[in-house]
């Protein structure tokens, strides 16, 4: 509701309320860009100028649709035009903190240190994915986004999120298993 | 589908939001302010009118490479224009002792009347402009061709017409220099991109110390010495100076040996 008033006036021409609409989604929309273009700099420089853009694009918002899937559209594009035009390929390298939230029951130092191990490990497998299964995970464990965000984030429609998602499982499961073969 | 090993379907994903919530992003920069300046400052420019009622293929942009291109088109079809161009040129050589620019044998044009090439939105581009360069400029980047300038900006009239700057700078048309965006508030981050900085104009070897500046008003901001990569570009990211006013500045290039061009600038509020 927020979103559609704020998107309302902005697009009568308030840039206050446009401002405040920034705020609330430059997080997401700028995390978005990261993890396409894999650069700090490159997503700061893609998600403002995808911001002025959708900003000069709000009359073709459709009134009443939510906000974000159509600003993470334009955020995305604006980042793989980016990388296209820089001509290179993302090299995302994603850090975990070592505190922080969890979903772990684990409590003990032990299964904390094996609980960390296994996120090392995930997130170094991760990293060995393609760059599609990469993003397509990123966007959906990572940033949390729907299907729909998900779908216009990859300029992709919501099947081919579900498609690929579940593909990238497998293949990040496999990887997974490979390890503990291995070890 | 089938688990595997220890970690089964409900496991991976169980990791993975966990790890998501671990996940160390770079900061959020603070964007909304320096968007709300931006399109505050094209509403109030001469950009609103255009972007809000004209097709965007009639942009001030599109404008500019269509006129290029028929300029281009015409030059060579018509033996007249071609001629005529040619004699210009001729003069011109002759006036400024023969010197060329770029490798395809086009003139240095200085501007006349010592206008200054300050103005990227000016059709007719700069003074120095090189020719062949290979490619189209539009926008503000036209501004950036590399120019005779001595440090001051009332020296470019007087020096113009030589292609020698007062203090005895030659001139290097392959400099060229470029921000993006051309318009930012104090503090806000913008990029810069510079192209054939060679140690001495010309040469192949990159220059390692290229000084960064940003003038206004008299004032000078240091902004940053960069190297060139061996294609003879960098790119680099810069700030607007926290005193910088709104208006016109310029972001100026200097190479060690005394070589520089100058991109136009406008600090929005």
């Amino acid at each position: 509701l927020e979103d559609a008033k704020l998107a309302e006036l902005a697009r009568e021409g308030d840039t206050a309320a446009y401002e405040k609409l920034v705020r609330i989604h430059q997080t997401v929309a700028f995390r978005a860009a990261y993890l396409v273009t894999g650069d700090a700099q490159e997503a700061e420089d893609a998600t403002q100028e995808a911001f002025v853009k959708a900003y000069r694009a709000l009359g073709r918002f459709r009134r009443g649709s939510p906000f974000r899937p159509w600003l993470l559209t334009i955020v995305a594009n604006e980042a793989r035009n980016r990388r296209r035009s820089a001509g290179r390929r993302a090299s995302l390298t994603l850090r975990a903190a070592q505190e922080g939230p969890s979903f772990s029951t684990a409590v003990s130092p032990e299964s904390a240190v094996v609980a960390a191990e296994r996120r090392e490990e995930l997130l170094s497998r991760l990293g060995a994915l393609s760059e599609d299964d990469r993003v397509v995970i990123s966007c959906r464990y990572f940033l949390e986004l729907s299907e729909a965000e998900t779908a216009a984030t990859l300029g992709c429609a919501r099947g081919t999120v579900k498609s690929r998602l579940s593909r990238a499982l497998v293949r990040l499961r496999e990887a997974m298993g490979k390890e503990e073969d291995a070890g | 589908m089938p688990d595997s090993g220890r970690f089964p379907d409900r496991d991976i994903e169980r990791g993975l939001r966990d790890l998501g919530a671990r996940i160390e992003y770079p900061p959020t920069p603070d964007l909304a302010h320096a968007v709300r300046h931006r399109i505050e400052e094209e509403d109030v420019g001469q950009h609103t009118p255009r972007n809000r009622y004209w097709p965007s293929f009639l942009s001030p942009r599109w404008t500019a490479v269509a006129a290029a291109v028929v300029v281009v088109f015409a030059a060579a079809l018509s033996p007249t224009l071609r001629t005529t161009l040619s004699d210009l040129f001729v003069s011109e050589d002759g006036a400024n002792s023969g010197q060329q620019a770029g490798s395809g044998g086009s003139a240095v044009r200085p501007e006349s009347g010592g206008s200054g090439a300050r103005s990227g939105q000016e059709a007719g581009g700069p003074a120095g402009r090189p020719e062949s360069g290979g490619r189209e400029d539009t926008g503000s980047s036209a501004a950036s061709r590399a120019q005779p300038m001595s440090g001051e900006e009332s020296s470019q009239s007087d020096t113009a017409e030589s292609g020698i700057d007062a203090g005895g700078v030659a001139t290097c048309p392959s400099l060229s220099l470029e921000a993006r965006p051309a318009r930012a508030a104090p503090e806000t981050a913008f990029r810069l991109h510079g192209e054939g900085f060679s140690t001495v104009c010309g040469e192949a070897r990159p220059a390692h110390d290229v000084r960064i500046d940003f003038r206004q008003d008299g004032r000078i901001w240091k902004l940053a010495t960069v190297g060139a990569d061996r294609h003879l570009t960098f790119d680099t990211r810069l700030r607007v100076p926290a005193g910088a006013r709104s208006g016109q500045a310029t972001v100026r290039a200097t190479t060690r040996s005394g070589e520089l061009v100058d991109e136009h600038f406008v600090v929005l509020r």
